[in-house]
């Protein structure tokens, strides 16, 4: 009972009764009290939020190209990709001074308490969902021709009709920007995130998955989730306008929420999005088996279409149409026809060593 | 009193008999039984008031004209042009891929109904097949005239010309020419006049000495071992005619081939055929053996690294210089690149559907023979099959460098061969000298047989390669390059399989 006072329940009369409750029941009470720190052992960084175990009940997989953990401070320190961003944030909001270093320090913490009081929350350093949605207010009120003059392309006003003809969406990792193209032709331009250096948007020639409406805060008011086999990435909106423009996200592409909003509309399952990257390079391992995924396949098969084969999508899986022309390819040179990209082939495709 | 026959019965019996023969004549062409030809009639009348149906395939070749079209556009525009000119014929054109166009047009034989028209990278196809049409009765003086003997040469088979000749590819070897200077070797020489395989040991030799042990230098390398040992073959034997076709492999040259093959290999000047191409690039192998003239076109960069447009090609090491060599020949031999011909073909169906469409394909595979085709100007390897196109080639050639002079050389080395002694080498090096004509008499003419057996089918399961080397020189050749087999267990191997015959 001297324990409990020193921690400030002495005058209680609940908290009492709950330390005798436990002293008789004490194993049914261990049991719920590891139940309930379940999660922060299981996740000492925190515990996943409740939206990101939504989406597969819908039939989506849980996206995860955007952290949604809670940020405090901690003992030792939070650290991460979604650290780094968030000092970054608080940086470009000439709060914070210090390293982006991606530690949750008291120096963040303490940029972070005080941007929660300018915005008119609690001055906890604490990086919720709550902190995003003012951040991202307060950013907007204060770059309010952002949303007339970045959402069109240059000099075109808010196209009135809907695109037609087949849609392919071009996003452009040099350039930051998003193109929607109708028929063949660029319809409208978006600027976007995209994906740090140490986790960067994944270049290739995917579709369409899957789309959603408010899947979490992070990803904005829509999702538009792609076919990229080796990680969940999409194109999707944001609660960090701020980063618009920027190498910001974790893969993702991410774009205004009033923007990710119309063309949500246009766009369908399938609809083909490629993200290129004009200085992007990979080096290919000779005699990837069938069925590896990565870039080293996207670039594999990019360079199989840039050369004249029929390979398809550069989707990063070498199935069964890449093996084909790797076959085809054989045949045609008179190799040994086996499929397999070995040194001799990757000669050929001028992909060598 | 006689009895009247009773009429009701007989008009059932009539009736009952043209049921049945209805019947049994329905079911022999749903089976594919309908009349064959006895022979045909390449003057047969096209009738004007017929619908005519014609299937040609051709193969999705990665070519681009100048202007981004596709290979297939030349074709297409063939066949566009051909059915304005016959308004009663449509034509189906279908492309396939390299490496299973061989055996989709064996699946279509073996069930009777291969393409009308077949175009074909490899060579002619399926020859022996009693559907395949010997294109010799439609060929007149003008239309021989028009292209160049060589070419004929190229696609005639036990003297049968068994598919037009479209284009002709020479097979050059590739030599490192740093390597083979330090090997003491006047490139310009050999690579202008050949050299013998005595000159091409010593060589080697000079290399080993020079490069020292540990270097991981050879001097030869291939790809294909069975391309490789066809090429040193070509040239035999030396003299004016030609030898009979099984003794380009029952005589004494492939022994003395092999035997020169294993030397080389005792003496470590031999690769192991594993990466050959990679290896050759990296300045480990002196002469790439039996490249593919799409793969020499290649790797020379006549093709020019296209500009990024999506990504960045990673930097690439320097490739070695490189000159193109004709493979060694036997003493008194000349050396001689291979050459190949990519062809048309004509096939009827197991149903026969009449001389008057089999005219039509006839006439529609000379014109895609002879069509345009605007991509070959940039593959100084691929010489035109027509008089007037060669022409223009040999010009171009000249502005080719090294490189289009070897192929003008190499193409007119060919052209002072005594008449038929390049059939013959060909025919006996593709198809073993066995007898070719499987499933069919030679003296039955076209249509003997019955339909789908898979007479000749297999001789159209293959690239490059005919059937010979194929199915008896490939497996020897490569077990003895993996160094599994002597000289004597590979040339044992090849002569059985020809006693044994298909």
């Amino acid at each position: 009972m001297a324990g409990i006072r020193r921690f400030g329940f002495g005058g209680s009369g609940w908290p009492r009764r709950l330390f005798a409750w436990r002293a008789r029941r004490l194993p049914l009470a261990t049991l719920l009290l590891t139940l309930a720190l379940a999660p922060f052992l299981l996740w000492p960084s925190g515990p996943p939020s409740l939206y990101s175990l939504w989406s597969p009940a819908l039939g989506l997989q849980v996206p995860t190209c955007e952290s949604s953990r809670v940020l405090t401070l901690r003992v030792p320190p939070l650290r991460g990709d979604d650290v780094t961003e968030l000092q970054m944030t608080l940086r470009q909001l000439s709060i914070y001074e210090g390293p982006i270093d991606g530690v949750f320090s008291p120096e963040t913490a303490a940029a972070v308490t005080a941007t929660r009081m300018k915005c008119g929350l609690s001055p906890i350093a604490r990086v919720d969902t709550a902190f995003w949605e003012a951040v991202g207010a307060d950013w907007l009120a204060a770059n309010a021709q952002v949303r007339s003059a970045a959402a069109a392309t240059p000099g075109a006003a808010a196209p009135p009709a809907p695109p037609e003809g087949d849609l392919l969406i071009v996003i452009n990792i040099e350039t930051v920007r998003l193109t929607l193209y109708a028929g063949g032709y660029p319809y409208k331009s978006y600027p976007v995130a995209i994906g740090r250096p140490g986790s960067p948007s994944p270049v290739g020639q995917w579709r369409v998955r899957n789309k959603g409406i408010n899947v979490g805060p992070p990803f904005g008011t829509r999702w538009m989730g792609l076919s990229v086999p080796w990680g969940i990435y999409g194109v999707h909106g944001t609660n960090n306008p701020g980063s618009i423009g920027s190498m910001a996200s974790g893969g993702c592409i991410r774009m205004f929420n009033w923007n990710v909003e119309e063309l949500y509309e246009w766009v369908e399952v399938g609809t083909p999005v490629h993200i290129i990257s004009p200085h992007w390079t990979a080096s290919v391992r000779p005699s990837l088996p069938e069925g590896a995924v990565g870039l080293s396949v996207v670039f594999l098969q990019w360079q199989m279409q840039r050369l004249g084969w029929n390979a398809g999508d550069a989707d990063g899986r070498l199935g069964g149409q890449t093996v084909e022309v790797i076959r085809d390819l054989e045949s045609f040179y008179g190799l040994p026809v086996d499929g397999v990209a070995d040194t001799d082939v990757l000669s050929l495709l001028d992909l060598g060593r | 009193m006689t009895t009247r026959p009773r009429p009701l019965i007989g008009a059932l019996i009539a009736l009952a008999t043209i049921l049945i023969l209805v019947t049994a004549g329905a079911v022999a062409t749903l089976v594919g039984c309908g009349p064959e030809p006895a022979g045909i009639n390449p003057q047969a009348p096209i009738d004007p008031a017929r619908q005519y149906h014609l299937v040609v395939w051709d193969y999705r070749l990665p070519f681009t004209s100048l202007g981004g079209a596709p290979y297939s556009e030349g074709s297409r525009e063939v066949i566009d042009d051909f059915e304005r000119r016959h308004p009663n014929v449509t034509v189906d054109l279908h492309l396939v891929d390299p490496a299973d166009g061989p055996a989709k047009l064996a699946e279509a034989l073996a069930a009777g109904y291969p393409p009308d028209v077949y175009c074909s990278p490899y060579g002619p196809p399926a020859v022996g097949s009693e559907l395949q049409i010997p294109l010799g009765l439609y060929l007149d003086y003008e239309t021989w005239s028009r292209f160049d003997p060589v070419a004929w040469q190229a696609v005639k088979v036990d003297d049968t010309i068994w598919a037009l000749p479209r284009w002709l590819m020479l097979w050059p070897w590739l030599g490192n020419r740093d390597l083979l200077g330090q090997a003491g070797v006047d490139v310009e020489r050999v690579s202008r006049d050949g050299w013998t395989r005595d000159e091409f040991a010593a060589a080697a030799a000079r290399l080993a000495a020079s490069a020292g042990r540990g270097s991981g230098l050879v001097f030869l390398d291939s790809i294909a071992p069975a391309a490789t040992f066809r090429d040193l073959l070509l040239a035999t034997p030396a003299g004016p005619t030609a030898p009979a076709a099984q003794d380009y492999w029952l005589g004494p040259e492939p022994g003395l081939v092999a035997e020169w093959l294993e030397e080389l290999r005792n003496a470590g000047g031999l690769g192991s055929g594993s990466g050959a191409i990679d290896a050759f690039l990296h300045g480990k192998v002196a002469v790439l053996a039996s490249p593919s003239p799409w793969a020499v076109t290649f790797l020379m960069e006549l093709v020019e690294r296209p500009t990024p447009s999506q990504f960045s090609l990673p930097r690439r090491e320097t490739p070695p210089p490189m000159v193109l060599l004709p493979p060694p020949s036997g003493p008194g031999q000349s050396s001689a690149a291979w050459i190949s011909a990519a062809t048309v073909a004509v096939f009827r169906q197991a149903r026969y559907r009449g001389d008057d469409n089999t005219r039509l394909a006839a006439e529609l595979a000379l014109e895609l023979t002879e069509g345009l085709r605007p991509w070959l100007r940039s593959e100084v390897l691929c010489v035109p099959a027509t008089a007037s196109e060669q022409a223009s080639w040999r010009l171009r050639g000249e502005t080719f460098g090294e490189v289009g002079a070897f192929a003008l050389e190499s193409f007119e080395r060919f052209q002072t061969w005594p008449k038929d002694r390049l059939s013959q080498a060909l025919t006996a090096l593709n198809y073993g000298g066995r007898p070719i004509l499987v499933g069919r008499g030679a003296e039955s003419g076209p249509g003997a047989g019955s339909a789908g057996s898979d007479g000749g089918v297999a001789s159209s399961a293959r690239g490059y390669l005919g059937p010979f080397l194929e199915e008896a020189v490939a497996p020897a050749a490569a077990r003895f390059w993996r160094g599994e087999a002597t000289a004597a267990e590979m040339v044992t191997e090849i002569t059985q399989a020809l006693w044994r015959g298909p």
